[in-house]
């Protein structure tokens, strides 16, 4: 299914690789490599339309209206061929927006207002900082002192990452802010390892794809970590008047977290995505004391660079303390606007770091987010996602089954959701209290139902269409959607095999689930 | 004195007001608009207690269908006063009634441009409630003629709270027919519950299939190439 990545990379010059002004995100379609990969696309096209023509003439379920129909159609339609690639991502998305109006599943303004989302917006100026840094050199100096310290084998930089991820995730809410901030070090770090956009190698297969994993799972530690996370804590408190404190959040979900990533590293290093052991070490002429040597060289900080760092300084503290912001400016300053305000010093006229033409801005991905955020969109709005957890618990027969079976069964409806919603959000606010209520009908605390079910809000791993950080690290061309698929259905799954171990052990310790094998009442 | 004895005679009286703890309406739709109503209540009150309660739809020929026996029923245009028997208690009793306007042609002025297809229906209806105290429970049903389902729900009022997990609007099915029911909890006086949806026939054209068929069989001959061999 995957790409074929060539047995052995061969060796580059320092250098050559380190020219990231080359590394655009802007330009890019991916060509089929693998025969594979090849077939999927010659008969995803045909597969993708039998699925809409199956789901669209499917006799009606009772509580689905026809829109909430068409649009599962049209999203399943566009599912396939993001998957199997027979038109570039964006395309896709463009004929899903049009297919969403042509089947009277959403109205034109809708389907076009996606483009002025938040989160479109907050990608679009992320990639302006990202570019910040890469042209002023600042994120080539940090990712070569990342490899001077961590990067002698690369098992300890691909954890070193983990470990970056880990420290960034309670200090930047925004999921896209962190991908943004941190990708052109992966970048780099992948080039040096001899991954490229031309030759992708197993070692950037695992960088991109835990970095994809660390920035979502790891998301989950802090109840403060997304919106969601408190949208979900807010519904559990006015549902059930239970609070969920910063700190009952952190001691359930932190373990899980923590140790689904830790399993990641060494399982995808190993058997997802083995690294060759030629590519353990650096890929460059001279090996490690080049690197460092090259780092030696780029002698103090520039003037540049240290404008960069205090324009990245004024956003990073921004995002860090947004909620002391109504007490201090008398408004809130969201994610997208302190990296406005970022975009603005970083592209002021003759004191600013960028010209406009030099902003590495891949509007095709913006595309192909807007796209996958109407189809989602479209689920929510005519009701088809909602109508589909309901029907799918209501077919789960869960009054006759022990607390462990239906806790296994909830969550993991929970966890896999992400696949087929594009907002965390809007997943939260469908399931949580559908979740809540249906355990207060069948006897069990909500809480114990409720909470961890609230913990597999952060893990959108599974497709590039299923998060901002997932579509942000697509735009590398280092893997395929297979490749995305197969290490976040991983992800998730031991993600989930530790959720059932803990609400068997410490959560019944913590007192937040019963006995597991506990009957309904 | 008198300033005193008078409030507490009229809060008295506001206390004594017959509590209504379920209002359901159920309206079964024909093609030609009309629907056929039964409204089921069920209410605490004293003896020979008159309670007057609001419809909410435009509805004429009212008849008392079950309840006890010295219960009685009388139409005031957009009321119903019911009188309780003459023993205080919890009474249920459902009446029917014709009504119209649910069902009907989207409705477009001369000069502007519809904004569904003509074979679509509105379904349009709303309540308020008028009545001095509380509906504990109000719900809405209203089921579609056979041939049609419903396309979407354009209005559903008022939004859902946090502590509400059921939208305002849940679709069904009864006999093989599509239902829409509107449901709202402690409706207060003034309180007002709504929703609007458009119903389409339920058969769908063939359009897509013929298209689609078509495209992906073009499509399969256009791009063979992609998985030939070069040779």
């Amino acid at each position: 299914m995957a790409a074929e990545a060539p047995a052995a990379t061969p060796a580059h010059s320092l250098q050559a690789l380190l020219d990231m002004e080359k590394m655009v995100l802007s330009s890019k379609t991916r060509e089929a490599q693998s025969p594979t990969e090849k077939w999927m696309r010659y008969l995803g096209f045909p597969g993708g339309i039998l699925l809409f023509l199956l789901v669209y003439y499917l006799p009606a379920g009772a509580g689905l209206s026809g829109a909430a129909q068409t649009g599962t159609a049209c999203f399943a339609l566009a599912l396939v061929w993001w998957v199997t690639e027979p038109f570039p991502t964006y395309v896709t998305s463009l004929i899903l927006m049009f297919l969403l109006l042509v089947t009277r599943t959403s109205p034109a303004k809708p389907i076009m207002d996606v483009l002025g989302m938040e989160v479109i917006w907050l990608n679009l100026l992320a990639f302006i900082l990202s570019s910040m840094l890469v042209k002023t050199r600042l994120a080539k100096r940090m990712a070569l002192w990342l490899i001077v310290k961590f990067g002698r084998k690369a098992s300890w930089a691909l954890l070193a990452f983990v470990i970056l991820q880990l420290a960034l995730s309670p200090l930047i809410p925004a999921t896209a802010a962190r991908c943004v901030m941190t990708l052109p070090l992966i970048i780099v770090v992948g080039t040096i390892y001899g991954s490229t956009e031309q030759t992708p190698n197993n070692f950037g297969k695992n960088l991109l794809l835990l970095n994809l994993a660390g920035i979502s799972v790891l998301t989950s530690v802090t109840m403060t970590g997304s919106s969601a996370n408190l949208v979900a804590v807010a519904f559990i408190q006015s549902m059930t008047g239970h609070r969920v404190y910063y700190m009952d959040w952190m001691i359930a979900g932190a373990p899980i977290a923590i140790l689904t990533m830790l399993i990641m590293w060494f399982v995808g290093q190993r058997f997802i995505f083995p690294i060759a052991a030629g590519d353990q070490t650096p890929k460059v002429e001279g090996g490690l004391a080049l690197v460092e040597e090259q780092h030696r060289s780029m002698g103090a900080f520039s003037f540049q660079e240290k404008k960069a760092m205090v324009i990245f300084g004024v956003v990073l503290f921004l995002w860090m303390t947004d909620i002391f912001h109504m007490r201090w400016f008398g408004v809130e300053i969201s994610a997208p606007f302190a990296a406005l305000i970022g975009a603005v010093l970083v592209l002021f006229p003759r004191y600013g770091v960028l010209q406009w033409s030099e902003a590495d801005i891949p509007w095709h991905l913006l595309i192909f987010s807007a796209g996958a955020y109407a189809g989602g969109l479209a689920l929510e709005d005519t009701g088809a996602a909602e109508w589909g957890v309901r029907t799918l618990f209501g077919g789960m027969n869960l009054k006759s089954i022990p607390f462990g079976a239906a806790f296994t069964l909830i969550t993991g409806v929970m966890m896999y959701s992400h696949l087929l919603t594009t907002s965390k959000t809007v997943r939260t606010i469908i399931l949580i209290p559908i979740i809540i209520t249906m355990s207060k009908a069948l006897g069990w605390d909500p809480v114990s139902m409720a909470l961890p079910a609230a913990l597999c809000i952060d893990w959108v791993v599974g497709l590039p269409i299923s998060g901002k950080p997932n579509v942000i690290l697509f735009s590398t061309n280092q893997y395929t959607v297979m490749d995305n698929f197969k290490f976040g259905m991983i992800t998730c799954t031991v993600g989930m095999v530790l959720l059932v171990i803990s609400a068997a052990t410490w959560f019944h310790w913590l007192g937040i689930t019963p006995s597991f094998w506990a009957m309904p009442k | 004195m008198s300033r005193l004895l008078l409030p507490l005679l009229l809060l008295g009286a506001a206390l004594s007001a017959a509590e209504i703890q379920s209002y359901a309406t159920r309206v079964e739709l024909s093609p030609d608009g009309a629907g056929r109503a039964t409204t089921t209540l069920v209410i605490a009150g004293a003896a020979n207690e008159t309670v007057e309660i609001p419809v909410g739809l435009k509805a004429s020929g009212f008849l008392l269908a079950s309840g006890p026996k010295a219960l009685g029923l009388e139409s005031r245009g957009a009321l119903v006063k019911v009188v309780l028997p003459p023993e205080p208690g919890v009474w249920t009793c459902s009446f029917t009634y014709t009504a119209t306007g649910l069902f009907s042609p989207e409705a477009v002025a001369e000069g502007e441009k519809a904004k569904m297809p003509g074979s679509s229906r509105v379904v349009r209806a709303a309540f308020v409630n008028t009545y001095d105290d509380p509906i504990t429970a109000f719900s809405l049903e209203v089921v579609l003629p056979a041939g049609y389902r419903f396309q979407a729900i354009k209005e559903a009022l008022p939004k859902p709270t946090k502590k509400e997990a059921e939208p305002r609007v849940r679709l069904g099915r009864a006999d093989g027919r599509q239902t829409a029911l509107l449901q709202a909890a402690a409706l207060k006086q003034g309180d007002s519950t709504s929703m609007v949806l458009e119903a389409v026939p339920s058969s769908r054209s063939l359009l897509w299939l013929v298209a689609g068929l078509g495209i992906a069989l073009l499509y399969l001959y256009m791009f063979r190439d992609t998985v030939q061999s070069r040779h």
